[in-house]
This record gives C-alpha cells, structure tokens and sequence, in this order.
C-alpha cells in the first residue's frame, strides 16, 4: 500500500504521554519569494535550516525543481517540503507523459492543495510554486492546510513579512526580468538580516517561456571571517585506547579501491571547513 | 487551553568570561532578541561597576532584569565607597554581596545568568558565575560562559583554556596536557573566535561583540568587534 506507514502511531502516542518529548523536525524557518515580470516569474530563498535556536544547515536548498519550467519554493518541515514536492513532481511527470502535454501550473497548485488538505495540516509544506506554461506565467502560494492564492508578489515563511514590507514599499508593474531579480533578491536579504529563522545565501530561480535558469547563491552577503589563530594539533595530542595499522595491501580485506589516478577530480560536493596553517 | 501573563522573556545573546594571571576578559555579543526578531543590534551586556571600578559585570537572561541587577550592583559599589572612607570595594565581597541579591529574590528570580570578573588586592584576576538564584563558587573560575550559545562554547573554552582533552603528545595518552595562565592576546583570540563560531550555528547571537579587559597594567579597555547580521 502506498502512502505513510501509522503502525508506530500508538505506541507513540502512549511514550508521549509518559513524559517522551516528540522528535524535533528540522524546520527551515524560512524566507521565501516570488515575483511575475513581463515574459516570466522568479522565485527566490534564503538557505538556512534551523532546528530550534540552532543552525542546522548553512546553505541548503529551498528551490525544489517540479518540472522543466515549474519550481517550488518551500517553507516549513524540511522533509515535509522536500517529499511533497518530489511526490507531486513524479505524479506531475506521468501525467504529462500520459497526456503528451506539458505539465500546468494550475495542475501541479491543484494536487500540492489535494494532497496537504488530506492531511489536514499534519504535512508542514508552505509552498511557492511558479512556472510558465502553455497558459501563460503562474505564481501560487500553497499554505499546509490545502488554501492557496494566486497574486502577481508573494512571500512565505517567519521572514515573510520582513520580505513583504520590500514588496509593498517598491513592486510595480510590468517589471523587467533583472529589476524582478533584483527586487526578490532584496526581499530576501530583509529576511536574512531582519528573521532569525533566515540567514546565509540568496538561491534565485529564474523562469521564462524558453527555459528556467537556476541562480544558486546567487547573493553571498554572509561569508564567514577568518578565525583568529589555528586550532590544529599536534599529533598524538588525542589519546586512544588500541593502536591498529593496516598495510595498504591487506586494504582490500575492508573496502573496495579505486584508483582515481592524480589528475582525476576529487569527490564533488560542498568542501568541508578545515583548518590549514 | 489555560493562559496566563508572563513575566519573563528570554532576550538571547550570550557572554563569556576568562581569567589569565593578572587581568580579566569578560565579553558578550550585543544582539537583544524575542522570538524570531531582533529589538536592537546594540545593546550591551557588559557593565563597568563605577567610574574607576576594577569590577566588570557582565549578564544574559531575561534583559529587563539583567539590566536592573547591573544598576543594583553598580549603586551598592558607589555606596560603599562613601560608606567606607572611600576604600574600594574588593571583588570578593562584591562577589558574595551579588550573591545575596539574588537570592533575596529566591521566589521570584531576577531571571539573568551573571558573570562577575575584576582584580583583587594584589592585582590578581578574579572570576565568578552565578545562576539566577545565586548560586556561585568562591574560588572563583578560570573561564565561564552563560546564555543561548553556552552550550556551544563551554566545550571550545574546557578544551583552549583548560586543555580538557589534550595529552602530550609523546606520552601516548597518558599525561593530561598542563594547564597554564594564557597571555592576554591567545585570550583575546579564542574570545573573538568564540564568538564568531556561536554565530555561525546560533541564530540569536550576532551583530556585535563587546570585549572588556581589566588588567593590573592598562586598567580598563573596551573594544566593540563586527559579528555577523544574519
């Protein structure tokens, strides 16, 4: 049976009333934006993920891709935001290839509504979905409970009233695509710099008729300094209880190798901070 | 569901503490928070006990009462240095008279976390922490840190400052790492970088730092650092 899995649901419910406090979910206590311009929509988010007062993650991705040329900002339960909209993006594919046509915004506003409203609120999903299709350019917003707008500037998210103020003060109309930009942009940073739950970097996702361009980081207003002195140190300054080497001729016995050669990239991904003197 | 007004709001930020040979570094960030928002972005947490006062005092918690024991403190300095001759009151019987404050308000706490440095006669640093109820140590500390990022920087000063973890290298483990004063410019840094990493990864810290030295030396320096906005 597809769907999610209750049978922990009792026994759950009875640890809690014995005083069991509920597992803390990683909210992304977020800024988030779209804007319609003359020939498209942008959409824009911050990239901090907190749990409680803590940073959680530093840069990490609110701009989820639905389609092509649909994408979603989203707000709320980390997890609840990334699976929902990864959810609506397969069904919104097969749906597109059983109808030859190319996915609608509408259509994918309409099962993100269904869905969270089936739910009832449980689904922490505060979406911003935009795109350009056949009909024309959209921008929603989808709240948790299953309501949704449809306005030509929105923001979503415990900055979203920070990010509004930027909106009311300086939107207008028939906007170009780089003031559009520049206007989500800046009511990002007024999330950043004024919510707590905001911080970091500014994602922009750009989408026109033709294509949609994701701007990643396209802001980097909060770089951190350099610290003050190293904290490298000295080998064998760490104790240990039991010393063990193993000859890179015996690694075979743990793990499988390969041999990337010297010139050969390393590992992509995001670079961890070390300290280098 | 029962509602009620509360009297308490926690303002965020932190301070730290840290006592070398002969001066005392009390610093704190000077971002005031509720909830999500930032009130100001330059409130100061650390406090100078009287115009030519050796004692520094500095507090987080709940900012209205951080602030009203700062002027209580700062009142009774002054006061007993008309009531005494003017003889200056040494920072061991400030420390025990903080200490009686607060738990003259045992029932209804002064809901701020203290930390109390300065140089006693013999121009040697001085360091106590309080709970909010009063409770502190009479020997006095070496390094203390209280408030929202506490938690993250107790384990960074245990192991800088009082080399908790760290053995010598060459004894396999065996031999802890000796404990020793810490010249005031390392104290400056690890201060600076405390900070700047609780930012990091704490939301209600930020916007500014406010370093206070007292040294038996150059008596009384404030320097207030750039942190993070975000």
């Amino acid at each position: 049976m597809p769907g999610f899995d209750f049978s922990n649901h009792t026994r759950n419910a009875a640890l809690h009333a014995k005083g069991v406090p509920l597992p803390k979910a990683t909210s992304t206590g977020t800024t988030i934006v779209g804007c319609i311009f003359d020939g498209g929509v942008v959409i824009a988010a911050d990239t901090r993920a907190t749990s409680g007062p803590i940073v959680a993650d530093k840069n990490c991705e609110k701009l989820h891709y639905i389609s092509p040329q649909i994408w979603c900002a989203g707000a709320g339960t980390a997890a609840d935001t990334e699976f929902t909209t990864a959810l609506i993006s397969s069904q919104l594919e097969l749906h597109s290839l059983s109808t030859g046509r190319k996915p609608r915004v509408v259509t994918c506003m309409t099962m993100l509504k269904q869905h969270l409203f089936r739910y009832q609120g449980h689904i922490g999903a505060y979406l911003v979905v935009a795109g350009v299709d056949p009909t024309g350019v959209h921008l929603f917003t989808v709240h948790a409970h299953g309501s949704t707008d449809k306005l030509p500037y929105v923001t979503m998210g415990s900055g979203s009233l920070a990010a509004m103020a930027i909106f009311e003060s300086q939107w207008k109309k028939n906007l170009t695509r780089d003031e559009a930009v520049a206007l989500c942009s800046e009511a990002i940073e007024a999330g950043i710099f004024n919510d707590l739950g905001s911080g970091s970097n500014v994602d922009v996702c750009v989408i026109t008729e033709e294509k949609a361009t994701l701007l990643r980081n396209y802001k980097t207003p909060n770089v951190r300094v350099p610290k003050e002195q190293s904290y490298r140190f000295e080998r064998g300054t760490t104790a240990y209880l039991k010393e063990m080497v193993v000859k890179r001729k015996d690694l075979k016995q743990y793990v499988t190798i390969v041999d990337l050669g010297s010139s050969a990239p390393g590992p992509s991904g995001d670079v961890m901070e070390l300290d280098v003197e | 569901m029962r509602h009620g007004w509360n009297p308490y709001t926690d303002n965020g930020g932190s301070i730290i503490g840290i006592a070398g040979d002969d001066f005392v570094i009390l610093a704190g960030d000077t971002r005031h928070t509720s909830g999500y928002n930032i009130n100001s972005r330059d409130e100061r947490k650390v406090y100078r006990l009287g115009e030519n006062s050796s004692l520094v005092l500095a507090t987080v918690g709940f900012g209205a009462d951080a602030k009203d024991l700062a002027q209580t403190m700062r009142r009774a300095v002054e006061d007993f240095k008309f009531q005494h001759n003017l003889k200056d009151m040494t920072v061991s019987a400030a420390a025990q008279f903080l200490c009686t404050v607060l738990y003259g308000n045992r029932f209804f706490p002064k809901y701020a976390y203290c930390i109390l440095g300065g140089l006693d006669k013999n121009g040697k640093a001085r360091l106590y922490s309080y709970d909010p109820v009063g409770s502190y140590s009479k020997e006095g500390e070496s390094r203390a840190a209280a408030g929202a990022a506490s938690s993250l920087i107790v384990p960074f000063l245990d192991n800088q400052v009082e080399f908790k973890n760290q053995y010598i290298p060459s004894s396999k483990g065996t031999q802890e790492r000796p404990v020793e004063h810490l010249d005031r410019d390392t104290v400056v840094r690890l201060v600076k970088d405390a900070f700047t990493g609780a930012t990091e990864r704490h939301i209600e810290v930020g916007d500014g730092l406010q370093i206070v030295t007292v040294s038996a030396q150059d008596g009384y320096q404030e320097e207030i650092m750039p942190l993070k906005r975000d």
